[in-house]
């Protein structure tokens, strides 16, 4: 199945702000891009496809089954791994700890959560410090141990909502690395660092004001650039090109 | 078997169980010494105030403090949990509440006697439950409002003219009162019912009574105002 | 500063908890009473109370709303900010209090706006107020202080509300270091020295919060900690010590008021009252023409009936008090003043059944004089009674001709002269 998720006249939205009117998108095998200004709505697009925000209006599909309850909800989130942008922490808790609460939360099998846990921490790179405190790690470090508690479990869906941000030059080559990894699964990558997008997404869709104005691959978003555009890369000028409503391809 | 173990100490580790419910047992413990004590509070009541004793008040923070065992550092990712931290969690809260009784309930039998005791018990399970709406409604770490909330209407007009207790006044009734067990069983309904409310079944309910709630504003895209959640 | 300031009113967590604040205030301006509308010194004492409520609920929410640098992780931000730390604790602090004293000062504007008509000259007495301001200010500062030592996310509101709510319940019953009041009449004012003791701690405590933290080495990430900041914190905890010591040496809380110049009626008998009283004087005037109507020549009536703390104490023995807005409670005073004049001569009885005539005689006439002065029986939230006497059949022969009446009276009054002496 090359469909993972889909959303179809997402209604979405906090108290009486309305955040998205009718907004599609499908999620297919491979690494999609999420980008987007502050405020575009990536986050609560995000959070719908985790099941944490049921939809006002629309539909949300993961793997095939339409999520429309809190059992189905809970069938679903076997399936997806999330890190939040702001993901919490215990202290006290060692990064085996932190990534086995995690595959405890996702209801990976007892048998298998240790292996699963210590592949999760091997696949982020931190084997050598699995038993050090969380409070103990650098910001860098904390998002990687974030990273391994998301793919514990080897999800079949990946959300990851502004995974690189405190992550120096050096971590985000190897977080890169490590999305390039995950193939063979649906990652979900938002962002507003438009380089990464261009370094690891095999495809892009742009967000603004709760709505999809672009969709394509990182070169047709590139080739969308107006040359007099702000930006230091084409894909950066196609980026604010886009925004600017110039090309929209939705 | 250690495994399971081992998961329900990492559970209780993110809640700060331990610290929580330490902290609940100590003011339950208090009692022992400023249950007794006496508050004089403003009331509508026709001497203008009314003598509260402590012990009328503490299941409150012990109820409530027992709750908010439910918060954890790690909501964020708790709330991707499926079954099993539901399952966890209903065990959680049922275990906070009575264990704020049961606190009470000790600590009212070994200063006031049996009596005071089931009222003492009966006060921290209300207060339980209505920490749980509490919490469910403001988040985990807001647990404590409700309960706190009812202390004003309690005190100030919890006393007839004549300083008789009212019928809801449920911390200054006897323990073989019925009106205050009929409370404490419907604060348990409504307790329970908040807690299966998670934000799916509110959705659905939304969906069946009130649709228009979760229709669409009809505004463009153009119209749409953005979210401030950095997304 | 003062932009700050207002950035942080503006998006100060308080403003959720501003509408609850209101309405316990308003509730508990209204809620309990309405007699101390018309009077400056009851109305004072009635916008105080509900300090007693908002206090708590803003300790809880002063708290929540200190940890916030905690819960959001500000705490290098603000350890790092160029300005010092006490500025932003004092900016966040008094956003706290602007809505509780918000809260405050929207009750005593109702009070005042209710009790300006019937009240005449005068204004709230700023002692009372005062003292209500007292509460909301340590309230606020404590809960700001635990607030924002405590690395805990939970438990700083619920205990600094909770403590606060049993603080100051137990203060209040104390009598001596209490925080208020519950009523006021005339004749009673706040001491300077107990309300300077109390404005002092509560201040002291604001003190605290606002230049103690700073002194956290948690709070300071560089490790810096200036001899001036030392200085400041140490003072502040200095004078909530001297603050503390002297609300245990200040005066009582209350005193009786030097006696003014009365406002008196005109005419025999006639009455005189606290000129912040002066609504209760129609309804007086009436009883004391019913007075008037006293059968002649059986009762002797004083020529002018005094509230008490008008004159000396020694003298004033039956001077009367209007108690929370009840007429009816004078009444036993004028009722005392009247039989005292008409009867001057007592004698221990000469056998115990001969004392208890005399007593059930002095009961039942108190008893028809209440009933008489006031016009009509006693009404039913009055509770208590001389023991043995049936005061609802006393009350009804005030309905009954003159002349029974007289007659009823007679017999009491000789059954009272009468009595042999031991």
């Amino acid at each position: 199945m090359n469909n993972v998720a889909s959303v179809s006249q997402l209604v979405q939205g906090y108290g009486k702000r309305r955040v998205m009117t009718g907004l599609d998108l499908d999620v297919g095998v491979g690494v999609l891009g999420l980008l987007g200004p502050n405020g575009a709505g990536k986050t609560t697009l995000l959070r719908t496809l985790a099941t944490v925000l049921p939809p006002r209006r629309g539909t949300l599909t993961v793997l095939g089954e339409r999520v429309r309850s809190e059992r189905t909800a809970r069938r679903a989130r076997r399936n997806i791994g999330y890190l939040p942008q702001d993901f919490g922490y215990f202290p006290g808790f060692t990064v085996y700890d932190f990534v086995r609460y995690a595959a405890w939360l996702r209801e990976v099998r007892r048998v298998d959560a240790h292996r699963r846990t210590l592949d999760a921490i091997e696949a982020v790179g931190l084997a050598d410090r699995r038993d050090a405190l969380m409070k103990a790690l650098s910001g860098g470090m904390l998002r990687r141990a974030g990273i391994a508690s998301a793919i514990v479990g080897e999800p079949r869906l990946l959300l990851l909502d502004e995974p690189t941000v405190g992550l120096d030059p050096a971590q985000r080559l190897e977080f890169r690395a490590l999305i390039r990894s995950l193939a063979g699964r649906a990652v979900v990558l938002s962002t507003h660092l438009v380089e990464d997008v261009a370094a690891v997404c095999d495809d892009v869709a742009v967000m603004n004001a709760g709505a999809v104005v672009f969709r394509g691959g990182p070169e047709a978003l590139s080739s969308a650039a107006d040359p007099a555009a702000v930006g230091d890369s084409p894909i950066e000028r196609g980026y604010m090109t886009v925004l600017s409503g110039e090309a929209v391809r939705a | 078997m250690l495994e399971r173990r081992a998961d329900w100490l990492r559970y209780a580790r993110a809640h700060r169980l331990v610290g929580t419910l330490t902290g609940a047992a100590l003011i339950a413990a208090s009692d022992l010494v400023v249950g007794a004590w006496n508050l004089s509070m403003p009331a509508a009541t026709g001497t203008g105030f009314t003598v509260v004793p402590f012990r009328q008040e503490l299941p409150a923070a012990v109820a409530a403090l027992a709750v908010a065992s439910m918060y954890s550092t790690m909501e964020n990712l708790e709330r991707m949990g499926g079954m099993r931290l539901r399952c966890f969690e209903r065990a959680h809260v049922v275990t906070a509440i009575l264990a704020a009784a049961a606190l009470m309930w000790t600590a009212e039998a070994a200063t006031a006697g049996p009596g005071p005791a089931g009222a003492g018990a009966r006060s921290a399970l209300i207060w339980g439950c209505a920490a749980v709406v509490s919490g469910r409604s403001f988040g985990w770490r807001l647990s404590w409002v409700l309960p706190v909330s009812t202390l004003f209407p309690l005190i100030y007009y919890g006393h007839g003219h004549d300083g008789a207790a009212r019928w809801w006044n449920w911390p200054d009734q006897p323990a073989n009162a019925p009106v205050p067990w009929l409370l404490a069983a419907a604060s348990t309904l409504i307790a329970a019912a908040a807690f299966r409310a998670t934000p799916w079944r509110g959705h659905a309910l939304r969906r069946v009574h009130w649709p228009s709630r979760l229709a669409p504003t009809g505004a463009g895209r153009n119209e749409v105002e953005a979210s401030n959640d950095n997304g | 500063m003062t932009r700050i300031f207002w950035i942080e009113v503006r998006r100060s967590p308080l403003r959720w908890v501003f509408p609850l604040l209101l309405l316990v205030d308003l509730a508990a301006l209204f809620g309990r009473s309405r007699y101390w509308i018309g009077v400056w010194p009851q109305a004072s004492a009635a916008a105080q109370i509900p300090a007693q409520f908002i206090g708590p609920i803003l300790a809880g929410a002063a708290a929540w709303t200190a940890g916030r640098i905690n819960r959001r992780g500000l705490t290098d931000q603000t350890g790092a900010a160029a300005r010092p730390m006490w500025q932003a604790e004092l900016v966040q602090f008094a956003a706290t209090l602007t809505y509780g004293a918000a809260a405050y000062l929207v009750g005593i504007v109702a009070a005042a706006a209710v009790t300006v008509r019937q009240a005449g000259p005068g204004f709230l007495w700023p002692s009372y107020l005062l003292l209500g301001l007292a509460v909301i200010v340590g309230c606020a500062a404590a809960g700001h202080v635990f607030g924002r030592w405590s690395r805990s996310r939970i438990w700083p509101p619920v205990i600094s509300a909770i403590a606060s709510f049993l603080l100051v319940g137990w203060l209040q019953e104390s009598r001596s270091f209490a925080f208020g009041v519950l009523s006021a009449g005339p004749q009673l004012q706040v001491t300077r020295s107990a309300l300077e003791a109390r404005l002092a701690c509560a201040f002291a405590v604001a003190a605290v919060a606002v230049l103690v933290p700073t002194l956290a080495p948690r709070a300071r990430p560089g490790g810096y900690l200036r001899p001036v900041q030392l200085l400041a914190g140490g003072t502040a905890l200095a004078t909530l010590l001297w603050a503390l010591q002297s609300l245990a040496v200040a005066d009582p809380l209350r005193v009786q008021r030097v006696a003014v110049r009365p406002l008196c009626s005109t005419g025999t008998p006639n009455v005189c009252l606290w000129p912040e009283d002066r609504k209760y004087l129609p309804e007086i005037e009436a009883m004391l023409a019913r007075i008037r109507t006293l059968p002649p020549g059986m009762f002797v009536v004083p020529s002018t009936f005094f509230e008490r703390g008008l004159r000396e104490e020694r003298r004033g023995d039956d001077d009367f008090e209007v108690i929370e807005g009840s007429l009816w409670s004078i009444s036993p005073n004028f009722v005392g003043s009247i039989v005292n004049a008409t009867i001057t001569t007592f004698c221990p009885a000469a056998d115990a059944a001969a004392e208890d005539r005399r007593t059930h005689a002095y009961f039942e006439l108190d008893t028809w004089l209440e009933a008489r002065i006031n016009g009509a029986q006693r009404p039913a939230d009055v509770h208590g009674g001389p023991p043995g006497v049936d005061v609802a059949a006393v009350g009804r022969l005030i309905d009954t001709p003159e002349q029974q009446q007289i007659e009823w009276v007679r017999q009491r009054l000789t059954t009272i002269r009468e009595t042999p002496c031991a």
